[in-house]
């Protein structure tokens, strides 16, 4: 029996991603993995699409927007990308030879694409739920992707930049021990041309317990670029995770964060920047549980919009009766600065806790005119005024970064963003 | 420097006429105050100086060294050398006073073609200034006038006259919200900088300002018309027995 007939086949066509079943067959991956590939690509099809009735996907209508290039497998852009932060630990996911990676103390680093192709990888191949169109799209293409351990009390000095450059399907599995410290920058950058990318990334994080991590998505995707994001996170016990996710744009964009805030005294910060422009949308979705008792988070999203582009921030945040003392808080900020563009904000508490703190509140405004005269009075030219006041509003927000390198090459490319519109 | 023709000017919005044929020559190196009650137009009058939006001129013009200024806007205004101390300071979040005026030196010398400053040249600069105005540099790191007191708000709109170096500075109610310690900061800060090619145009309802900040000329401004114009003894006048006999005189 050769190794094409043990395979089952994937027949049908992913003809909405201008994928043939043929295509699909030839992703890495033994029998096990194409078993659970090919359930997956069968529930996309009998599924469809998520429609704009599934709340879920109310704001975002898929459907509609996933119109992806004739080629949607992945295809490496050429040239590499130089770190955010120089000197940091880069992990590419094309990169076969990340397992040498393995020689710096306190990381083991995994290529998944070992994991699919030893049938490893196929128990994790699975939709979280009946909405998880991300998870089933990413599923069924993904080829590549790493796996990250820091092992217990080990404190890592320089960020792990994990890269995804050019059309890519990805999984990151990352681990910190417990007590360990680090910080995890997830790159996604498109380049600019007519043909369109598209993107789909799948990430899983543990924080075990007392262990603090940053984790800072970076998206930059170009006009014609889909970006399908899910990073799904456990915080044990006083654990600590600082999430920072900074989308300059797309033609469709989502980012999901699902978040289980399983150990006591548990402390999530999110922040969240959302820069939108041309017709672009972009979506930044939340969806997370406080399990246990004294947990915290506050997370807060600002967003500027230009042009006709749209966007949504989906929070949603659960509250479980074993739960008592969680503080919750959530706000949405956007500036809308065009009269043709628009942001949705939805905030969504389910609370079955007696003993919590939980607020949320969401503000939209043009900016303030005074404030633009008062900075032009100094001489400040009206496209610098604005963009001054546009950095102000976003970067009174990236303070809580603790490093002081990391804020300002996020500073430095929300600048160049705005540069770029003049 | 500065000459104002028979100015009229009106809120762009609901067309209410608020500068009503306004004269007014100010020569470099000289302050003049100009005085009024409540409503008069003081402050229209720094609005339409520094090129606010919102404000229509009807008539007449404003000429500052020779050049109409009523194609400008208020970036190349101050670009040209006019500075406006706010009466009310505007807070700016999230844009740290350092960082602002830093911004705000270099857009300046790159409009009049001059050369940047460079960073080390301009924190000696501040740090000289603002000792000079007790200003905590501190208080610079923070963001621009966010949580500054009253008298904080005045020093630091000084501190930016300042540090910009303008020619014509018009100066709105200063002195309002201030403490008499504070006063006499802000007019120190003030006096250091007249300079024989430098004007001011001191608008404030009180006289007391006037002790500290002396001006060469004094104009009451009422219903937007200069009514009166006289020496630094008018001042003293209008404390002594208030505008009515003035508006009477002029009426």
């Amino acid at each position: 029996m050769n190794f094409q007939a043990q395979r089952p086949a994937i027949d049908e066509s992913l003809s909405f991603l201008g994928i043939s079943g043929d295509e699909l067959g030839l992703l890495p991956g033994k029998r096990d993995v194409q078993l659970a590939r090919a359930k997956l690509v069968q529930d996309l099809h009998s599924r469809g699409l998520p429609t704009r009735r599934l709340e879920f996907w109310h704001y975002t209508d898929l459907r509609a927007r996933l119109k992806v290039p004739s080629r949607s497998l992945s295809t490496a852009d050429a040239g590499d990308l130089a770190p955010l932060i120089p000197g940091s630990i880069v992990l590419r996911v094309n990169d076969t030879s990340c397992d040498k990676r393995a020689g710096i103390e306190g990381i083991s680093v995994r290529n998944y694409r070992d994991a699919l192709e030893d049938g490893s990888a196929a128990a994790g191949l699975v939709a979280r739920d009946a909405n998880d169109a991300i998870g089933r799209i990413n599923g069924a293409l993904v080829d590549g992707g790493v796996k990250v351990e820091v092992a217990a009390g080990v404190r890592l000095e320089l960020p792990i930049e994990l890269q995804m450059h050019g059309s890519r399907h990805s999984r990151f599995t990352v681990a910190v021990q417990a007590g360990a410290r680090g910080t995890v920058i997830e790159r996604h950058a498109g380049r600019d041309d007519a043909q369109g990318r598209f993107v789909t990334a799948v990430s899983e994080l543990h924080v075990e317990k007392g262990a603090d991590v940053t984790w800072i998505i970076i998206g930059q995707q170009s006009a014609s670029d889909t970006y399908l994001g899910q990073l799904s996170f456990v915080l044990e016990q006083e654990a600590k995770l600082r999430l920072l996710v900074l989308n300059t744009g797309g033609k469709l964009v989502r980012q999901e964060l699902h978040g289980r805030q399983s150990g006591e005294a548990a402390q999530l910060t999110l922040n969240g920047i959302n820069l939108l422009e041309g017709t672009g949308h972009t979506d930044l979705t939340m969806m997370l549980e406080h399990e246990a008792v004294g947990a915290t988070s506050a997370v807060v999203v600002r967003n500027v919009v230009f042009d006709q582009a749209s966007g949504v921030f989906q929070g949603g945040i659960k509250v479980g009766p074993g739960a008592q003392q969680t503080d919750a808080r959530m706000a949405c900020n956007t500036l809308l600065l065009s009269d043709d563009g628009e942001f949705s904000a939805k905030p969504e508490l389910e609370i079955f806790a007696d003993d919590v703190q939980c607020g949320h509140g969401a503000t939209v405004a043009d900016l303030d005119d005074t404030q633009v005269y008062y900075l032009m009075a100094r001489g400040i030219p009206k496209t610098r005024a604005r963009s001054l006041l546009i950095n102000g509003f976003l970067g009174e927000f990236l303070l809580p970064v603790e490093n002081d390198r990391i804020a300002a090459a996020l500073e430095q490319i929300i600048a160049a963003w705005l540069e770029a519109r003049g | 420097m500065l000459e104002i023709k028979n100015l009229h000017a009106r809120i762009a919005d609901d067309g209410t006429e608020i500068i009503r044929g306004l004269d007014l020559t100010v020569k470099a190196g000289e302050v003049a105050a100009i005085m009024g009650p409540n409503g008069s137009g003081k402050s229209t009058l720094s609005y339409i100086l520094s090129g606010r939006d919102g404000y229509e001129v009807t008539e007449g013009d404003v000429v500052y060294n020779g050049e109409s200024i009523s194609g400008f806007d208020a970036a190349e205004r101050a670009a040209k050398g006019i500075f406006l101390a706010f009466q009310y300071p505007v807070e700016i979040p999230g844009v740290a006073t350092l960082q602002f005026l830093k911004v705000a030196l270099d857009e300046q010398r790159k409009a009049r073609g001059e050369e940047e400053m460079t960073t080390p040249a301009f924190m000696h600069f501040v740090k000289e200034t603002a000792a000079r105005l007790r200003i905590d540099m501190q208080m610079l790191k923070r963001p621009l006038n966010v949580g500054f007191s009253g008298g904080e708000k005045k020093r630091a709109e000084i501190l930016q006259m300042a540090v910009l170096e303008p020619k014509l500075c018009a100066l709105d109610e200063t002195d309002s919200g201030l403490d008499i310690d504070a006063l006499k900061i802000v007019a120190d800060g003030v006096n250091a900088l007249r300079s024989p090619d430098r004007a001011f145009i001191v608008i404030t309802h009180y006289q007391r300002l006037l002790d500290y900040i002396v001006p060469d000329t004094v104009h009451v401004l009422h219903k937007g018309r200069i009514i009166r114009s006289g020496d630094k003894s008018l001042a003293h006048e209008l404390e002594a027995n208030g505008y009515a006999e003035v508006i009477a005189d002029a009426a």
